[in-house]
């Protein structure tokens, strides 16, 4: 039997270090050891991917590196999420993410995905080039607490505040949170909107998505 | 036109540019607005239109030079997101204003070993190169210059594995990288050669666009490895032909990446210009006075600013970029966004008039 949080810090310096093999070998460890797999996601995955982000704000980590730790994460949840026993009614927190129609970039929107996965958030990823009805319709049918909308171009980012319009007209913006980021998209802008909150990157977005829902994920 | 810049200016625009190249006095600031499908709203056709028959766009450029008389606007034709199309893929045109510009379909192969198979295509007849040539070919029938291939071979390397593929392979696969970066290399100085040879190294000109090799996505250990010895032989290519005009546009944030340009030859007068992330001080020291500074009108405040907003970015703008011993050339951070209101361009003009002249 292995020291629990050895194996914790293992699966944390596995992602920094972009070990996939590792990480899923320590995750292996977990599940023979029956140490619980969700401790393991939260203070050994997570964990290493919130080195990953604060790496990432620091300069040391480009969108690479991000990527390549990120594979590392999601092979570690393959192993660990299976063996995760329902617990009552807990509930994380649900976040419908894309990019606004007309824009196929998709890096950011993908790297605010993982952060907030990484932070165990439950994520509907709608993909790119997103009509902006389907964001209302999805956050409606999965019952979502946020909605996190990104672009890189400024032929789009007027769209982001039709998505706002149509829950105004919909009766139903008091329900979700409303976050935006991307190139061209500032404070001012996402205030304009009437959006939440603004985020400049993928880590400050996953904080922001904390604090926007009362703290923890 | 509100501002009637006639009452100050001693130079047109185009002796201005050419006193600017030249490293002579001139009287104000020389505008560039990089106006690419802006131009289309000017004779009211399509994005998908503009770009689909470079005849239009050459028309659109034309107008932009006229409703905007105190710039050195001039006809442009040229997209980013390449390589996909020239390489087998397929292209998305911008139709119904659905998109700013033409964008790959998807890429053109996912796997390492896919890359020795792909093919060595015909610069000549491959993706948007015959309609470079026939926008090419207008513009030399009117007197001005012929582009060269735009861009680095990161744009097209990007469009033909998808740019996410391509970040992962910088680390778990380098030597494909490498491989991709060579192909592409050889296909952009291909056709370099074949435009120069048609036109002549003198009335060519190139505009190398870096989007995505910036520190926004790429380290500058990444840059230095994986970029720079590609740029190194297309920019050392047009310059040992005796192209002498280059605008390198340094999209996003490329401060990590500035130290390496002193290592790629570049022709005196280089115009750097610079995305709105980069500061215009810091950036001028870099490259130094030989080079001129350009840049960097936020394209945010631009498109979606008060006039108030944009005459202050623009202040902003003149301030940092003026002082540069080099020269400069007020731009904005990128393409000029397509939707900018008209009264933006105005708020522009008057910042210049009244913040623009030495």
């Amino acid at each position: 039997m292995r020291d629990k949080e050895e194996l914790f810090q293992g699966l944390s310096d596995a992602i920094v270090a972009m070990d996939e093999d590792e990480t899923v070998r320590l995750a292996e460890a977990v599940i023979d050891d029956k140490i619980d797999p969700y401790e393991a996601i939260e203070k050994g995955l997570s964990h290493g991917m919130e080195r990953v982000g604060r790496l990432f704000e620091e300069e040391e980590y480009f969108v690479p590196e991000i990527l390549i730790c990120s594979d590392a994460m999601y092979a570690g949840l393959e192993v660990l999420k299976p063996h995760i026993k329902a617990v009552g009614t807990d509930r994380t927190h649900r976040v419908v993410i894309g990019v606004i129609e007309g824009d196929t970039h998709d890096i950011g929107k993908n790297l605010v995905k993982i952060m907030l996965e990484a932070s165990r958030f439950e994520v509907f990823d709608l993909g790119r080039d997103v009509p902006p009805v389907r964001f209302l319709e999805k956050a409606k049918e999965v019952e979502a607490d946020l909605i996190a909308i990104s672009t890189l171009m400024t032929t789009t980012m007027e769209d982001m505040g039709r998505v706002i319009k149509l829950l105004q007209e919909d009766g139903v913006r008091g329900k979700f949170q409303v976050m935006v980021g991307g190139g061209p998209i500032s404070k001012r802008f996402a205030d304009r909107i009437g959006a939440d909150g603004y985020a400049v990157n993928a880590g400050a977005a996953a904080k922001l998505a904390k604090g926007l829902l009362g703290g923890e994920a | 036109m509100t501002v009637d810049f006639t009452r100050k200016d001693k130079f047109t625009p185009l002796e201005r540019i050419g006193r600017l190249m030249a490293g002579e006095p001139i009287d104000r600031v020389a505008v560039i607005p990089f106006a690419l499908s802006f131009s289309a709203r000017l004779i009211g056709i399509d994005r998908g239109i503009y770009y689909r028959e470079p005849e239009r766009a050459f028309e659109a450029g034309l107008a932009c030079m006229q409703a905007y008389p105190w710039t050195n606007a001039s006809p442009t034709y040229a997209w980013a997101d390449m390589g996909a199309w020239e390489f087998g893929g397929q292209i998305v045109w911008p139709d119904n204003g659905e998109s700013a510009a033409p964008r790959s379909f998807g890429p053109v192969i996912t796997q390492p070993v896919e890359v020795d198979s792909l093919p060595d295509p015909d610069p000549r007849a491959a993706g948007m190169m015959p309609l470079v040539d026939r926008f090419n070919a207008i513009c030399r029938e009117h007197g001005f210059p012929a582009s060269l291939p735009n861009g680095t071979p990161t744009n097209h390397s990007m469009g033909i594995v998808g740019d996410a593929t391509f970040l992962r392979w910088m680390i778990r696969e380098p030597e494909a990288v490498h491989k991709l970066q060579r192909k592409v290399t050889n296909f952009l100085l291909k056709g370099a050669e074949i435009t120069i040879g048609k036109y002549g190294a003198e009335n060519c000109g190139a505009l190398c666009a870096l989007p995505m090799d910036s520190n926004l996505l790429m380290s500058p250990k990444a840059f230095e490895k994986f970029v720079k010895p590609y740029v190194q032989e297309l920019l050392g290519y047009f310059l040992q032909k005796g192209v002498r005009s280059l605008l390198v546009h340094l999209c996003g944030n490329h401060a990590g990446n500035l130290v390496h340009w002193k290592d790629i030859p570049l022709p005196p007068r280089t115009i750097f210009s610079i995305g709105h992330e980069m500061d215009l001080e810091a950036t001028g020291r870099s490259i130094g006075r030989e080079h001129i500074l350009g840049g960097n009108i936020s394209t945010t405040i631009l498109q979606a600013g008060t006039p108030d907003e944009v005459f202050a970015d623009t202040v902003r703008c003149l301030k940092g970029g003026m002082e540069h011993e080099g020269g400069y050339i007020l731009m904005p951070a990128c393409e000029l966004p397509p939707n900018t209101p008209f009264e933006n361009m105005e708020a522009m003009a008057q910042a210049v008039y009244e913040h623009g002249y030495y």
